[in-house]
């Protein structure tokens, strides 16, 4: 047990030293550049206002994360939906891509204020707006997961008189999980990133609607709070799908980089 | 046992009348209301309204809706999305002369002078305003006050041909200002309290010139609602004005008490920041609130300061369309001061 915790702590050690430093740094660029606090407030004022009880940081965070997880949800049904029936058809393929190509690189920011005046001034276009971010490399990665099988096990498969539905089921989806998960984890962090982008356009609450508020405020220490919360929350986001990777995949982990 | 029954009867209609006419929570209006910004200090008019049950006296459930810019606001009215909005009167002009917006009107000036101005540094070498010729501006792409700069300068002798910009996001388009890299901005009174000791703090004097003072008398924000609403809900609009004027009336002898209202349903606002940048909106852009006058006194939109708003408006911005100032806002809501 103690020999364990040695070996985490000598495996964390220089991560957390390189963590010191920069927050060392940042103070005393702070205190020696005379950078103004509402533009970069010292690390202390930030601490202060990560436990300021005058914020009721949990309704913010459980907002964000709602808004993160439906978003993402939606992305990860519709994105392995959409992926399989390309993947089964090469016509919708070719009608389909060019629209979820379309629906990538168009900037959602510009779009967002439409979507909330479509759809109201809830959270409705906030996980709209998280699904679109997200969406595409979901579908992206199940696609190409899909497609990776050996063409000699589909014609294995089909000499034993299985079906169209048996080749996807038993052996194009469980060789496309790797794949799957590699889209989970890059759609996760978009998801965070798209949940904040749709709050900064229109929000009552939420971190994004923080970081807005305080900026409009001038109180710095508040953003970069909100920031940190919402780190911490991609983060622990992130860390739930690798969990949850090693724990399906147990196979694929000595490959594994994250 | 007949005059029983009939006691039964009378109680009965009583509770039904009772139900009809006495429950006030189910029988309030709901109203959408849209806010030029995100929650600051001077939005305590509108807060203290709700939570002191000002809105709610006038039949009216009132949803306050953060906003991102008069702009905004402007389009979701027009657009029918939200009911009323809070938003610039030059900004309102601006979208009828150039996106042909003919749907919004004023229905109360609620800032009747704007609360524009000019930040500078006095330790930049200005002292007057012919003195930001050559200097550095700080701005934000798409800014309306950027823009209306033109006028100013023409107005106050300045030669604006050799200003430099730096562009930045709107909400922090001001930092280059307060560590000095920038020479002025053009901004709004609020913002002078709350920049001038961060800038003192890097070194620099931050003053301001104000449009008022600087021939560019026009108005500021005010209520705006679609012709729609105000046709088919007359009396909902009726109520909506009387309630908020009450509201900014009761703010401007109560400042204190009013932020500490907003601070209830925005508690990451700082007190003392948000009651400095209200004072200063109230004593720039609300003279008459201050009054113990008519309540009614607030709220009325000047021909004349419509008309040079207008014009400012379209100088600025180089339109050549034209639209009818009288056609912007009706006064039909507030009594005449």
């Amino acid at each position: 047990m103690r020999r364990r915790l040695v070996a985490g702590l000598v495996r964390y050690a220089p991560a957390a030293a390189l963590a010191a430093f920069a927050v060392a740094a940042w103070e005393a660029a702070v205190l020696v550049l005379r950078i103004p606090a509402i533009i970069v407030p010292p690390p202390f004022e930030v601490a202060l206002a990560l436990v300021d009880r005058s914020v009721d940081w949990p309704h913010h965070i459980a907002v964000t994360a709602l808004e993160i997880v439906a978003g993402f949800a939606a992305a990860v049904v519709l994105g392995i939906g959409l992926a399989v029936v390309l993947v089964m058809s090469q016509f919708l393929a070719r009608v389909v891509l060019p629209w979820v190509l379309l629906a990538q690189i168009v900037p959602k920011i510009a779009f967002a204020p439409i979507l909330f005046l479509t759809f109201g001034y809830n959270q409705l276009p906030t996980v709209i707006i998280t699904f679109l971010v997200a969406f595409f490399p979901m579908v992206i990665d199940t696609a190409a997961g899909l497609g990776s099988l050996d063409p000699r096990m589909k014609d294995l498969l089909r000499s034993f008189q299985g079906s169209r539905w048996d080749v996807l089921w038993k052996a194009q989806f469980p060789a496309s999980l790797p794949f799957i998960f590699s889209g989970l984890k890059v759609s996760s962090t978009l998801a965070v990133v798209g949940a904040n982008v749709a709050e900064f356009v229109s929000a009552r609450a939420g971190l994004g609607f923080l970081i807005i508020n305080s900026q409009v405020t001038f109180n710095a220490s508040l953003a970069f709070a909100a920031a940190t919360y919402l780190i911490l929350l991609g983060v622990a986001f992130y860390a739930l799908i690798v969990a949850l990777e090693r724990w399906t995949l147990p196979w694929a982990a000595p490959h594994r980089a994250a | 046992m007949r005059t029983q029954i009939r006691w039964i009867r009378l109680a009965v209609v009583v509770v039904a009348l009772a139900a009809l006419f006495g429950g006030p929570a189910g029988a309030a209006d709901a109203v959408k209301f849209k806010l030029d910004f995100s929650p600051v200090g001077y939005h305590a008019m509108f807060y203290s309204g709700v939570s002191r049950g000002v809105y709610a006296r006038h039949g009216l459930s009132v949803d306050i809706i953060p906003g991102t810019g008069s702009y905004a606001g402007v389009m979701d009215v027009a657009a029918g999305k939200i009911d009323f909005a809070f938003a610039d009167s030059a900004t309102l002009a601006l979208a009828a002369l150039q996106a042909g917006v003919k749907d919004v009107k004023i229905i109360a000036m609620v800032l009747e002078v704007t609360p524009y101005s000019i930040l500078y540094l006095r330790n930049h070498g200005i002292a007057k305003p012919p003195d930001l010729a050559g200097k550095t501006m700080a701005n934000f792409q798409g800014s309306g006050v950027g823009r209306l700069f033109r006028s100013f300068a023409r107005i106050n002798g300045v030669d604006a041909s050799g200003v430099k910009e730096i562009l930045s996001a709107p909400p922090t388009y001001l930092n280059p200002l307060v560590v000095g890299q920038a020479d002025f901005a053009p901004s709004t009174v609020n913002q002078t309290v709350n920049l001038r000791e961060p800038a003192r703090q890097a070194g620099n004097d931050l003053a301001e010139f104000r449009f008022v003072d600087h021939g560019m008398n026009i108005h500021g924000a005010a209520l705006i609602a679609n012709v729609q609403t105000l046709a088919q809900r007359k009396d909902l609009a009726k109520r909506f004005v009387q309630a908020t004027l009450e509201s900014v009336q009761w703010t401007a002898r109560n400042p204190e008490a009013a932020v500490d209202e907003l601070l209830k349903s925005n508690p990451q606002l700082k007190k003392d920041r948000a009651l400095a940048e209200l004072r200063s909106i109230l004593s720039v852009s609300v003279p008459r609130g201050t009054t113990a006058g008519d309540p009614q006194q607030l709220g009325w939109t000047d021909a004349g300061t419509m008309v040079r708003t207008v014009d400012l408006v379209r100088e600025s911005f180089g339109l050549s369309q034209q639209v009818d100032p009288a056609a912007l806002y009706t006064n039909e809501f507030v009594t005449r001061p």
